[in-house]
């Protein structure tokens, strides 16, 4: 009894780890093949050969360099607006209790649940009136938007942690107040910092709607992928997928430890 | 109801590297209420969850009325239990919580009725049955939980400190009506607490645990009159056993000083050639006259019609119990009557002198 | 300065970023769908967008999407959420959790891999013996199929996040609680029904909500493994803007899109309410 148990258990763990893994496995192996073995038919499990014939395509194909440059510096931006709007206003929150504390909590809140396209349209007019559009500073402001709330979330969940106990200890040893948050509250932070910065720079890289609606030019790689896509070969394609989701995997990794805290910080909210 | 025995045999339990029970042995009889003793952290809690099922020992086996159920989870091992930390459900108002166990069993919805408002009598609860936890104190919410190990039918009764969380009138009260309940339908029931005198007060026996080890089980007469070793001794009673470390040249010498022994003891140790032991005696037995051994009182602590005097005598403190006010001088000479020492060799009792 | 003064000092910047991005859009939205270019009040936009055949067929879908896939990714979520908390097995979580920042246009890649001509689902039915020569998966005769696909790549990439939502509720959920329904005679089915989905209400509740206001934005999943063949709502929004230029449309679509979410948001906490 207790073995067909612990039997069926590992056969479900193995499954869902197959189910989870196959199709990196399957899109890894093709990126890293050559074109020709892309139509080959039928296809062996363990490729036969490994190359980066169809990264060095997708490198050198028309527009690629420019965009992931583009991600790269729309990414850094979003991030760097997310960290000038959210430090204060998440240390505000977490510090004391205040009148509308609540209402502004949920504000933020449901701002993240508004559609993307419902943002992103009417957002062109003004940004071709502020002259944004088509600009790398535009799409950032708006990443940074959508990022803004979790960020809030997450970092209000990191400094409710951090004891008022600390600061407090701080100041008696004579610390003045900004030395205290600089020398004391963001070191104990930092780590969640980090997760919440990599989350930023995830959001950023991951959006396609508004980062193809509000550029011509200037697209993000996303985006970019997403307009030449239709009339890209299909390695082409591969290789894009693989590209996008090799720094979402990447990052994941390293803010695995804060995966739960991020939700846990969430909850406690609602 | 009907009561059934139960008995660990070998149980060892590890969490990791670090062993919590080493080889526990224990045998409660159908009907009796049995208390587990023990400090913090030696590993009461651990035996009742394995008695109950949610843990499962590393190896040993656990018999219930002679069943062995080492394998069955517990849902059918028919014990009730009432958790350290209540485990009461937030979502359920405490009249469901009460019924849970028996809609649990597909019992009809009036004879839950019934029996939720009888034993919601029982703990002076009735007023709260359609509160949510969230809206109880933590004595009401304790007492809710030992409502709902009541109200379940089952074998055998576990409960982990079902009384810590009440105040001393309270604590009390609930005290004489489990003992009441448990004379008038018998069941079996393992009472996990840190309390001695709940443990001596509803115990038919008494399990006193250390690191994991049952170091002695018996009534509570036993317990308190022969500990079996210094560990029990000087954990038991309040205050504990003075444990005196004795030198014997044919005089018995602690710290150098003459400490008057009977002759029975002394042909004792005379016989067996022993030269150094453990002397122990309960503070109440203590006698302050004006013949026997002489110290000065260091401490007097008050505790309310007694007081504890803390006698210096050679590096030892002799505690003794007295009425308050009884004695004046802080010079004392104090003597101990035969029948109420204990000799202690390699830390364990000695029987029969 | 009073300190609740510098409070709101402090708060001002977020405030005022979150009303300029996502408020104002929300008026211009409005004004896009209702007013011609001139300035005129306008009913146009509105009736030549449902008259539009796609349109039928965009709600159609994505409806079905949602329908199809987030009950789907609630039961699996929480079965896989009950294994791993139960089993504590925090490696598995993290496996299970790396889809989770994949986006779609790339999870919508991803699967291309198995489902084109000469990809692994084909040579898989191959080598099996099942085929004699690929079948063409992914192409307009098969929309049932690309449906499939997609509810597929969906419930890869987005499953992680129920799942995430989920595990957080269940450790919250004290394992007393687990133990006490076990001890008082709950066996796994009525603990579950009893104890575990009700406490997990919350949980439920949120993960229920942020998917399905997500899962109505779906689009780049869609264009990845069905191109045009299967329009959902966000997709016709996208190609009303930048293929026909058209932001009034657009916008109408926009419009539709946050009605119907908040709709089915409110449709779910009703029946939360009432149910469990
Ligand atoms: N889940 C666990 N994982 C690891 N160690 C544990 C676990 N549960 C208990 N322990 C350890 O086992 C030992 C015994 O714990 P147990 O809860 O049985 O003690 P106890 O006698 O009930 O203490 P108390 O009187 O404080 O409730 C302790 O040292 C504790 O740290
Ligand atoms: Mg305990």
């Amino acid at each position: 009894m207790r073995v067909v148990r612990k039997l069926l258990e590992t056969l479900f763990a193995l499954i869902l780890i197959l189910w989870v893994l196959l199709p990196i496995y399957f899109i890894s192996s093709l990126s890293l093949s050559t074109r020709k073995e892309v139509f080959s038919f039928p296809k062996p499990f363990i490729p036969r050969e490994v190359s980066v014939d169809i990264l060095r395509f997708f490198v050198e194909a028309h527009g690629t360099v420019r965009s992931l440059l583009n991600s790269v510096v729309v990414a850094f931006i979003s991030i760097l607006i997310v960290l000038v709007v959210s430090l204060p206003a998440a240390y505000a929150l977490s510090r004391r209790r205040f009148r509308g504390r609540d209402s502004i909590m949920l504000f933020i809140l449901t701002s993240r649940m508004l559609p993307i396209p419902l943002l992103a349209i009417p957002l062109t007019n003004l940004y071709i009136a502020m002259r944004l559009y088509d600009s790398l500073l535009g799409v950032a402001l708006l990443h940074a938007a959508m990022a803004l709330p979790f960020a809030i979330i997450i970092l209000t969940g990191i400094f409710v942690k951090i004891s008022k106990d600390f600061e407090e200890a701080a100041y008696i040893f004579g610390a003045s107040k900004t030395k205290t948050f600089l020398k004391v509250t963001l070191p104990m932070a930092l780590p969640g910092i980090t997760a919440m910065l990599i989350f930023t720079f995830i959001t950023s890289w991951n959006e396609v709607f508004a980062a193809s609606i509000l550029t011509v030019e200037n697209r993000t790689l996303s985006a970019h992928v997403l307009n030449v896509m239709q009339a890209s070969p299909i390695y082409f394609k591969y290789a894009a997928g693989f590209f996008l989701s090799l720094p979402a995997m990447v990052f994941i990794f390293l803010i695995r430890n804060y995966l739960f805290e991020m939700w846990g910080g969430l909850q406690s909210e609602k | 109801m009907k009561s059934k025995s139960v008995r660990l045999e070998d149980i060892e339990k590890k969490y990791g590297k670090n062993t919590v029970l080493k080889g526990i042995n224990l045998e409660v009889e159908a009907g009796e209420f049995l208390v587990l003793l023990g400090p913090s952290g030696c590993g009461k809690t651990t035996t009742l969850r394995l008695v109950a099922g949610v843990e499962r020992p590393d190896s040993g086996r656990i018999f219930i009325g002679g069943r062995d159920v080492t394998d069955l989870p517990p849902q059918r091992r028919n014990v009730s239990m009432v958790f350290q930390n209540y485990a009461i459900f937030p979502h359920m108002s405490v009249r469901d919580n009460i019924g849970f166990g028996l809609k649990m069993r597909g019992v009809d919805k009036v004879t839950i009725g019934k029996k939720v408002s009888e034993v919601s009598r029982l703990l002076k609860i009735e007023n709260l049955l359609d509160r949510y936890p969230s809206q109880l104190s933590g004595g009401q919410r304790q007492r809710v939980a030992v409502a709902r190990a009541l109200a379940t039918p089952f074998d055998v009764l576990l409960m982990d400190e079902p009384l810590s969380n009440l105040d001393a009138l309270l604590r009390a009260e609930m005290r004489g009506e489990l003992k009441r309940l448990h004379r008038k339908l018998q069941h079996t029931v393992i009472y996990v607490t840190h309390d001695q005198v709940e443990a001596l007060t509803l115990g038919d026996r008494i399990a006193v645990m250390f690191d994991g080890e049952i170091n002695q089980v018996g009534t509570p007469e036993e317990i308190y009159e022969y500990p079996e070793n210094t560990r029990v001794a000087g954990f038991i009673g309040t205050p504990p056993m003075n444990l005196l470390e004795v030198e014997f040249d044919g005089e018995a010498r602690v710290d150098g000083l003459e400490f008057h022994i009977p002759a029975k003891i002394r042909k004792f140790l005379e016989t067996h050639g022993i030269k150094r032991f453990k002397l122990g005696f309960r503070p109440e037995y203590v006698e302050l006259r004006r013949t026997g051994m002489s110290g000065t009182i260091v401490l007097r602590e008050n505790i309310g019609y007694n007081e504890i005097l803390n006698i210096q005598f050679g590096n030892h403190i002799v505690r003794a119990v007295t009425k308050r006010g009884e004695v004046r001088d802080n010079r004392v000479n104090f003597s101990v009557p035969e029948q109420h020492m204990r000799i202690f060799m390699n830390e364990k009792l000695v029987r029969d002198i | 300065m009073r300190s609740d003064e510098k409070i709101y000092l402090l708060l001002a910047p977020l405030v005022l970023y979150i009303l300029f991005f996502f408020l104002s859009p929300f008026g211009s939205a409005f004004k896009l769908a209702f007013f011609n270019d001139s300035g005129k009040f306008t009913l146009d936009y509105i009736v030549k967008t449902i008259k539009d055949v796609r349109f039928y067929s965009a709600l159609k879908y994505t409806v079905l999407f949602v329908v199809t896939i987030i009950p789907l990714q609630l039961v699996t979520a929480f079965v896989i959420a009950l294994y791993i908390t139960r089993r504590g097995s925090s490696w598995l979580m993290f496996i299970v959790s790396i889809p989770l920042a994949i986006s779609d246009l790339a999870a919508g890649l991803i699967f291309l891999s198995v489902f084109s001509e000469s990809g692994f689902l084909n040579s898989f039915l191959y080598s099996l013996g099942l085929i004699k020569r690929p079948i063409y998966f992914l192409s307009y005769q098969n929309t049932w199929f690309l449906f499939l696909a997609v509810v597929l790549a969906e419930h890869w990439r987005a499953t992680s996040i129920v799942l995430l939502i989920l595990v957080a509720g269940l450790q919250m959920i004290e394992k007393d609680f687990h133990e006490a329904a076990r001890i008082f005679g709950a066996g796994f089915i009525k603990e579950i029904y009893f104890v575990t989905l009700p406490l997990l209400k919350p949980s439920i509740q949120s993960a229920l909500i942020i998917r399905t206001i997500f899962a109505f934005q779906m689009f780049a999943v869609v264009l990845a493994l069905a191109g045009d063949m299967i329009p959902v709502l966000s997709g016709e929004a996208f190609f009303w803007y930048s293929l026909y230029r058209n932001p009034h449309i657009a916008s109408v679509y926009a419009l539709i899109i946050i009605l119907i979410s908040v709709f089915f948001t409110f449709v779910y906490l009703r029946v939360m309410r009432q149910e469990l």
